[in-house]
């Protein structure tokens, strides 16, 4: 067992990884009441075609969703939730682009809680017949999501910025894709991706490290697994440009919804660690359309913007973008100002006040989001599942120079912006 | 904790490491009512937008980045005709930056902003005012997009029209318009007269704070709070109100009187039984609406002790409003006849228990905790945790039995394209 101190933040992680492959991160947190416990695999929505042992496979969309609701099911009695609930604690778990978590919080008999989170994520008990159950659950999901004008619109901008990537599809799948989803393909997905080598645990909470450790390392050599698959992902490259630079709906609103997505490279083309290229787009976004910036003043001025205004980006080894948006009654005036002020954004000198200000504040912001468990445990979820380190952002902030933001001059051209309005349908 | 008195007024420390940030509360409590449920919330934007000194959105922005990105928000609420707004600033530990002087501009910024407002003479300018009018107006309108939000203000709006309860806390339009500078400049010397209580939350000593926050010129009024709940409203035969819009999925809420309130002794058996009802992911609403029969993915229960209100609330399909009204009320009939689970039981007590111990976790809520132990005198947590494991399988069926049907509000999903025809 590795133990990694971060004296500056007041933090200690301890990390071990076990035979069969699976990565153990505790991180002990004196004084908090609560123990996160978060078992994830690096399998999302973005998982639709790979290569198994060498063979090409291919899943429908809105597979890892699925299979996170149907690892909840529960053929001998007691389903999950309600076994994490006997022992006084909660269950939860969500999908991403890149990971399915599943999460235990709990208050007391932390090493029960734990095991059990092993336990039912690692033994599988749905059945056709649940599959068939469940989906009208999950339609019923994605109708919620579908009544928000914000997740309709990033829908659609998605599907016009990128041509063949899965991420122009949503993560719960498409309609057609959830009902063609048979128990046969979350069978497959599960033997593919929860292999303990493509897995995860992190741990963060008042604990005895060595407590846990032992716990997991008893638990884990109990069980057997099948020889860990070598695994491909099969993610079609993109071009720079959007597919199209527009697109509208409408729906039963009354403020109309307008965004605006940038195209991004792959993170290893902009030549700085992956840490680093985030820290600089939120200082970049946050120079050019923060509170503080001249433009986010304008558009109060000129009433193109209110509350909900706000940016955003997603940026991984094969795509990314960034993403602004409002709620606005001036949605083509909002949309073609954002676009002219993003396009000037190479020509822009950061100078060295603004910039350590927003170093300044980047790392406050960092260090205060120490104060969340569950943000603890997600950073270090994802950020691991991509192969960093998250505490490593620490010094990645350290280590930045005002002239790096340079190297995201050519990210901002014409033909990687797209633009998209839900539109009122009273009007 | 450790309690100090400034000009009469208390100040609250929790000295604590266990976070990474220095929080510090400030709550005025004065009326709500419909007038300040909109003018507050003015009010509260043009003092969390610029001071005297840093007299433009850039200025007061900057601060706050050039302290480490320092959170800083002021935010009202009401329990029934009583409004708390509340300052928090939350500034990260000096020891973890090296910079001691920290927590010295932090408190002069908050004191910068509660006493030297940007102000116009005796009114908020007006260009700053009209931006925030505006803003406020915005949102006022955007409540409609979000058919959550929406559905909720209908219900209330139903169940009792001319109450206290149906004021939004999102504002009013018509009394937005009714606003000026010289009036929100009342309100402001208003929010200066309320009674005022200081909470501190981090890693820091009683002396420095006192010292730092000796000329904060806050009022204590040290009197009896007002009522925090409605008289009883009359029983009428329950309503069904349907109405239709172009959405996907529909949205149904029940609303039921249940007479229990902040100061009832039923208090915390109430609080029990919404948790099995429909208060956490084993709960009887969850386990048989939606794992039983796969009618809804989102269904819960939530209890408001200010209008002794317990409202049902879910997503589903058009099609199967009658059959959820039927499931959710054979639900409730089986706990008003004694078909109540010990292990569901259980399951709530320790859910909330769990829950409670949580807030520990979260400056905020440790704060809301006190806040609700000196003015509402609910119990600290170990004790509150004691009474809801004390509640019992009569005190469930019983307040089950006071719950009675007012009003069932139904917004139709009638597809997307239904508005365009």
């Amino acid at each position: 067992m590795q133990k990694i101190d971060y004296p500056h933040i007041r933090e200690t992680v301890y990390q071990t990884t076990l035979p069969n492959g699976l990565r153990v991160q505790v991180v002990p947190k004196k004084g908090f009441s609560k123990v996160y416990s978060t078992f994830a695999t690096s399998f999302g929505s973005f998982a639709t075609a790979f290569k198994v042992n060498g063979i090409a496979q291919t899943l429908p969309f809105g597979v890892a969703h699925f299979l996170e609701h149907q690892l909840f099911e529960s053929a001998d009695g007691v389903d999950v939730t309600s076994q994490f609930a006997l022992l006084g604690a909660d269950c939860n778990a969500y999908t991403d682009y890149q990971e399915t978590a599943y999460i235990a919080i709990s208050a007391s008999r932390h090493a029960e809680v734990i095991e059990l989170l092993l336990n039912y994520v690692q033994h599988p008990q749905f059945t056709p017949n649940s599959v068939r159950e469940e989906q009208g659950i999950i339609e019923q999901e994605r109708s919620m999501y579908l009544d928000r004008a914000s997740v309709r619109a990033q829908m659609g901008l998605l599907k016009n910025m990128y041509a063949v990537h899965p991420i122009r599809e949503d993560i719960v799948g498409t309609k057609e894709s959830i009902q063609a989803i048979t128990y046969a393909d979350l069978r497959q997905a599960y033997d593919t991706f929860y292999h303990p080598s493509n897995m995860i645990l992190v741990i963060v909470g008042d604990v005895e490290v060595n407590e846990v450790i032992a716990l997991v390392e008893a638990n884990q050599a109990k069980k057997t697994f099948l020889t860990a698959p070598i695994l491909d992902m099969m993610i079609p490259v993109e071009v720079n440009e959007v597919v199209c630079a527009f697109g509208e709906d409408k729906m039963d609103i009354i403020m109309p919804k307008a965004v605006m997505g940038i195209k991004l490279l792959p993170i290893a083309t902009f030549g700085l660690s992956n840490f680093q290229v985030e820290v600089m787009l939120r200082m970049i976004l946050e120079e050019h359309f923060g509170l503080s910036s001249p433009s986010y003043q304008f558009m109060l001025d000129h009433e193109l913007i209110n509350t909900h205004f706000s940016f955003n980006f997603y940026l991984d080894h094969a795509v990314g973008y960034i993403y602004l948006s409002a709620n606005t009654i001036k949605p083509q005036e909002f949309l073609a100002y954002i676009q002219k002020q993003v396009l000037l954004i190479p020509s822009h000198e950061m100078d060295s006040e603004s910039f350590e200000c927003l170093h300044r504040a980047t790392h406050g912001s960092l260090i205060k989001s120490l104060n969340s468990l569950e943000t603890i445990a997600h950073n270090i979820v994802e950020y691991s599942l991509a192969g960093d380190d998250f505490f490593s952002i620490f010094d990645a902030i350290r280590d930045l120079k005002k002239q790096d933001i340079h190297r995201f001059d050519g990210a901002f051209t014409p033909l990687a912006i797209s633009q998209f309005i839900i539109n009122s349908s009273k009007q | 904790m450790e309690h100090l008195t400034i000009n009469h007024s208390t100040i609250t420390i929790l000295p604590t490491e266990q976070f990474k940030t220095i929080s510090i509360f400030i709550v005025f409590i004065g009326t709500f009512d419909r007038k300040s449920a909109t003018s507050r919330l003015l009010l509260n934007r043009l003092l969390s937008s610029s001071t005297e000194q840093y007299n433009t959105k850039k200025k007061f922005n900057d601060k706050l980045l050039g302290l480490y990105d320092a959170y800083f928000n002021i935010a009202s609420f009401a329990m029934y005709q009583t409004m708390f707004t509340i300052f928090e600033l939350e500034i990260i530990d000096p020891n973890l930056i090296g910079d001691p002087l920290i927590l010295e501009e932090g408190v002069a910024f908050l004191k910068q902003v509660i006493m030297h407002p940007l102000l116009d003479h005796q009114a908020f300018p007006m260009k700053e005012f009209m931006e925030e009018k505006r803003i406020i107006r915005d949102r006022i309108l955007n409540i409609y997009n979000n058919k959550v939000v929406y559905s909720t203000i209908r219900l209330l709006e139903l169940i009792a029209k001319d109450d206290v309860m149906t004021i939004s806390p999102s504002g009013n339009l018509e009394v937005l318009e009714t606003m000026t500078p010289e009036g929100l400049y009342q309100d402001y010397q208003t929010l200066l007269q309320e009674d005022a209580r200081v909470v501190v939350v981090g890693h820091v000593e009683a002396n420095a704070i006192h010292s730092l926050m000796a000329d904060l010129k806050l009022s204590f009024l040290d009197q009896p709070h007002r009522y925090y709940g409605r008289p009883s409203r009359a029983m009428t035969d329950p309503a069904h109100v349907v109405e239709e819009q172009a959405i996907q999925q529909s949205r149904l809420l029940m609303g039921y009187d249940t007479d229990v309130f902040y100061h009832s002794p039923d208090l915390y058996a109430m609080i029990v039984f919404n948790t099995m009802l429909g208060g956490m992911a084993t709960s009887s609403l969850f386990t048989i609406i939606r794992e039983q029969y796969s009618l809804a993915y989102q269904i819960d229960s939530s209890l408001s002790f200010e209008f002794g209100l317990l409202v049902i609330n879910g997503g589903i399909d058009a099609s199967q409003e009658e059959t959820v009204i039927g499931h959710v009320k054979d639900i409730i009939k089986a706990y008003q006849q004694g078909s109540i689970d010990p292990v569901l039981l259980k399951m709530a007590q320790d859910n909330i228990s769990s829950n409670l111990k949580e807030s520990l976790d979260r400056p905020s809520e440790l704060f809301q905790t006190l806040l609700r132990h000196e003015l509402l005198h609910q119990p600290l947590i170990p004790e509150f945790i004691d009474i809801i494991q004390a509640v019992t399988l009569d005190d469930i069926k019983r307040v089950s039995q006071q719950l009675s049907l007012h009003t069932i509000y139904f917004l139709k999903g009638m597809g997307p394209d239904y508005a365009k025809n």
